[in-house]
């Protein structure tokens, strides 16, 4: 019941239609409604808009647009699977240019100035990245004088003189694989093939 | 109550099986139609969301449970999308009130017959269509969805008491607008 009047409100008489009232609550609103004609006039209002909506005709859909939903569906997996094997490559790139990465840092110029300094800054710095660098050297040594030892054995049948391999031309290297990698991934573009908005 | 054979289809959909897919979406497609039309208030509009909801069903299917029927979910899921859409479309002020259908170009809902009853029913779209979203897709989901205050709750994500307050401003509302057509 509203407060200061003697009509219950139009909350209540809506959720009395919505069967959204406990019994006792129930009860309470029909001997009201039985009671006032102004409360069941506002009743009556809101059961013909309940009446209206319930008598709405669905509209007729003019096309099947299943054909479209499954070409889409279709499409996407054959998508997905083009990109999982991009990712698969752009992840070996990635690990390739970290790898390769690290020795080529330690072996640049800049690095034995920073190890030099004293300032506890640079000599913070100099911890960590010695620390990074220390867990993937041991890592990468092992793994570069495999690669080396193949490819120089591989190359000196072919070519007299031994080839060096310096941490630049093994960063090119990584750098054409990452290239490869992009490449790939951008041929399955997944955006393309999807003409909804969604 | 589960439709006898779907079960056994959305068995095979949840394994991967497409054709399964396309019988389902033959069989509902009509009525997310009508949801999405009803919240749009756009025919092509509708068509795209209606598209975009199979997709999206699609993919959440695995989360479906299948002792439930599956067109309640697939409309509920219909009409949140177009939900989210017409809150996006309002942030990037798109003017979707421009856009929106107006019935009476519509050759299904022409003469012949039954002009007063159509005519009725072209106030009422566009009446739902002057509505607030929010509260367009309570009206959706209470009235043709048949859906409970807690279900609906649950559906758009906000408090109860928030989504039976935007019901009932929604009734209110539709009631004036029809009022004031009426006069």
């Amino acid at each position: 019941m509203n407060k200061g009047t003697n009509h219950i409100s139009t909350d209540q008489i809506q959720a009395y239609l919505d069967q959204g009232l406990d019994q006792a609550e129930h009860q309470e609103v029909e001997i009201h409604l039985d009671q006032c004609p102004a409360c069941r006039e506002e009743l009556s209002r809101l059961e013909i808009i309940f009446a209206r909506l319930k008598k709405l005709p669905p509209l007729e859909l003019e096309k099947d647009l299943s054909l479209a939903v499954l070409a889409q569906l279709r499409e996407e997996s054959k998508l997905s699977l083009g990109i999982t094997w991009t990712l698969v490559l752009e992840a070996l790139g990635a690990g390739t240019v970290i790898g390769l990465l690290i020795p080529a840092i330690r072996a640049a110029s800049w690095l034995p100035v920073l190890a030099d300094t004293k300032t506890e800054i640079q000599a913070a710095i100099n911890i960590f990245l010695t620390q990074l660098a220390s867990s993937w050297l041991v890592w990468w040594a092992g793994l570069r004088m495999n690669i080396e030892q193949t490819a120089k054995s591989l190359f000196s049948t072919i070519y007299s003189p031994s080839i060096e391999f310096s941490p630049w031309i093994l960063i090119l290297a990584a750098g054409g694989i990452g290239l490869l990698a992009n490449y790939i991934l951008l041929r399955s573009d997944p955006i393309r093939g999807r003409n909804h908005k969604y | 109550m589960v439709v006898p054979g779907e079960q056994a289809l959305i068995k095979k959909v949840k394994k991967g099986d497409l054709d399964a897919y396309g019988a389902i979406i033959q069989d509902y497609q009509s009525s997310v139609f009508n949801v999405c039309y009803r919240v749009l208030g756009n025919r092509q509009e509708a068509e795209d969301l209606t598209q975009e909801a199979f997709l999206r069903a699609y993919h959440q299917i695995s989360s479906f449970d299948l002792s439930r029927p599956f067109g309640p979910w697939m409309r509920t899921l219909a009409a949140n999308l177009c939900y989210n859409h017409l809150k996006k479309a309002r942030l990037n002020r798109v003017p979707l009130e421009d856009e929106r259908d107006t019935i009476k170009d519509d050759p299904k809902y022409g003469p012949e017959g039954a002009l007063e009853i159509d005519q009725e029913h072209k106030v009422l779209y566009q009446a739902i269509w002057k509505l607030p979203e929010v509260q367009r897709i309570a009206l959706e989901l209470r009235h043709f969805q048949g859906l409970s205050y807690q279900e609906m709750a649950e559906a758009l994500h906000l408090p109860l008491n928030t989504v039976r307050s935007h019901l009932y401003r929604g009734r209110q509302k539709l009631a004036e607008l029809l009022e004031e057509e009426n006069e």
